[in-house]
């Protein structure tokens, strides 16, 4: 097998292990805020089906 | 009574694994009859690891493990270039995409991904946007659901002799059944045995050419100087070792784009970053996704070039004309009816969870999206309508299955085409550019459906050199620049800033500005 073909399987491997290391010393945040009272709100409600908003 | 002596075994685990996932259904069914966000989305509270091996399993598919493993068959091990793009790809979905998402849905109260684009963009082609998108993937999903279960249905016809028809109704109606009773729980959880399934299976199978011929000194001497030929005739000598000699790297780069962005772009991938539970699961996530994905491409992206050292001259002049077969091929010649049983359990696993995911997207698009939307119902009735939508569409699609039209192999991969073009201008626009429109976003998805559809019918196979450049390059170069000039040119129509003040918090992100 020459180089570059082999460079396919050690570089998928190179780049999962730089991508978790990478990813380890990130600050991950998710938060979301649950209480929604912003004028916006009211337009998606009536085609939100997550809230009970609808006739 | 000579059949079931014969197979026994390898249907004995068949029925486990269908029976455990029926169970899983069961198990949530009461949980997920609870409201939408249960039914939709698992009230986003599934851990990190689920949703990791849920995102691999269902991004994953028999296409992967039998038609990517056995194209390899006549392109050779370069052919695992294409993994480096599905790898890039999923890196980037994870770290670009994903914690953003996640937070901004929660945010909006968001549901599905065409919701996403309506609530984001708040404009007078919202509505539209979210209607288009819908429709998108109603018409781009049923080529790519067909196409998995004929895959199935082809792999219990050739190992289990059953026939295509009642094998196609297995999968589609086990499948359908779990999802319908569970929702998101059952389709995540599910997922996840599917994808810790898989990902053995890639790994077992990598290792039978190696066994059979008694090593990899002796594997790789009988692949590096063949006499077997190409699909022209031709001795491939050492074109199975050798850097894209027997396939061109552009060819390469458009199958490894066109499947690749689909994990930054298309719903069935997406719609997993919306039941994270918390920051340390999307950690998790982040770092393990990809090593999921990439230990299997490793495994699976050259396997069709390593059967070659298992083959002669005679079954290789056949095979280079059925790749799809390979794998079947390679299973049968090994003999072992465990390792049949087992890795026929992975490659069914792996059609099923694709297809659960796809199911449940398309009912929500069609009961949510667009039912909803033209005429608002009761949370009780989304649900039960979202449960006869899965049905109703999974019985079409049987339909479609067992009188599949020509060519259903490449239309797959061309939905595939279509979902990254259309959706990714207005996802990553939405998610990141406070500048972006929902004018914008409306057009850049119509530019990239019919972009897609104008390269591959128009120029593609009539001009002379554009064979091997794939639709999903220009198609997304031109959705790409209509997001960008149509933003730039309605830069009035941008959302209140109230509203984008709440998705795009500086005090906590920069990069959005």
């Amino acid at each position: 097998m020459d180089f570059l073909t082999g460079m396919a399987y050690w570089g998928i491997l190179a780049l999962v292990i730089v991508n978790a290391i990478l990813v380890a010393r990130m600050k991950v945040t998710i938060e979301d805020s649950d209480d929604d009272d912003s004028p916006d709100a009211q337009n998606r409600e009536c085609t939100n089906p997550s809230k009970r908003m609808c006739p | 009574m000579r059949y079931l002596a014969e197979n026994w075994l390898i249907l004995t685990m068949i029925l486990c694994y269908l029976l455990v996932c029926l169970s899983i259904g069961w198990y949530f069914k009461l949980r997920a009859n609870r409201g939408v966000s249960d039914f939709y989305l698992a009230r986003r509270e599934i851990p990190g690891w689920v949703i990791s091996l849920a995102f691999f399993s269902t991004f994953a598919s028999t296409n992967t493990f039998i038609g990517q493993a056995g194209n390899a068959f006549s392109a050779g091990l370069s052919w695992a270039w294409v993994g480096v793009f599905w790898t890039i790809f999923c890196i980037i979905s994870w770290l670009v995409l994903g914690p953003r998402l996640r937070r901004q849905t929660a945010t909006l109260q968001s549901v599905t991904i065409p919701d996403y684009l309506d609530f984001r963009y708040q404009s007078s082609l919202s509505k539209a946007l979210r209607i288009l998108s819908a429709f998108v993937i109603l018409s781009a999903t049923i080529w790519y659901m067909a196409g998995i279960a004929k895959g199935c249905a082809h792999l219990l016809s050739s190992v289990l002799e059953i026939p295509h028809f009642w094998g196609a109704f297995l999968i589609l109606a086990v499948t359908a059944v779990y999802t319908i009773w569970g929702g998101m729980y059952s389709v995540l959880w599910t997922d996840a045995i599917q994808g810790m399934l898989m990902f053995g299976v890639a790994i077992l199978m990598v290792l039978l050419p190696f066994i059979y011929v008694g090593g990899v000194d002796q594997l790789m001497a009988n692949i590096s100087d063949t006499t077997h030929v190409t699909r022209d005739g031709v001795p491939m000598g050492n074109g199975l070792v050798t850097f894209c000699s027997l396939v061109s790297f552009t060819y390469i780069l458009g199958i490894g784009l066109a499947v690749g962005m689909k994990q930054v772009a298309e719903p069935r991938c997406l719609i997993r970053f919306y039941s994270v539970d918390n920051a340390k699961g999307m950690k998790f996530a982040m770092i393990w996704t990809p090593v999921f994905l990439g230990i299997s491409l490793v495994c699976v992206m050259g396997l069709g070039a390593l059967v070659h050292g298992m083959t002669t001259e005679a079954e290789a002049a056949y095979l280079i004309h059925h790749t799809d077969e390979v794998v079947g091929f390679m299973l049968a010649k090994f003999g072992n009816p465990w390792i049949s049983g087992i890795c026929l359990a992975g490659l069914v696993a792996a059609g099923m969870s694709s297809l659960a995911s796809v199911m449940l997207i398309v009912g929500t698009a069609l009961i949510s999206d667009i039912w909803h939307v033209w005429r608002p119902m009761e949370e009780e009735q989304l649900v039960r309508r979202t449960q006869v939508a899965i049905l109703g569409y999974s019985v079409l699609v049987f339909l479609v299955t067992i009188f599949p039209p020509a060519g259903i192999v490449e239309l797959t991969a061309f939905s595939g085409a279509i979902f990254a073009a259309s959706f990714f201008p207005s996802i990553y626009g939405g998610l990141y550019l406070r500048w972006g429109t929902g004018q914008a976003a409306f057009w850049s998805m119509l530019v990239g459906m019919l972009g897609t559809l104008a390269w591959r019918f128009l120029f593609r196979f009539n001009i002379a050199g554009l064979k091997d450049v794939h639709e999903i390059i220009p198609a997304s170069i031109a959705a790409g620049l209509t997001y960008y000039v149509i933003s730039r040119a309605t830069s009035d129509k941008v959302p209140p800033a109230q509203h984008l003040d709440r998705l795009f918090p500086r005090d906590k992100s920069s990069a959005s500005d």
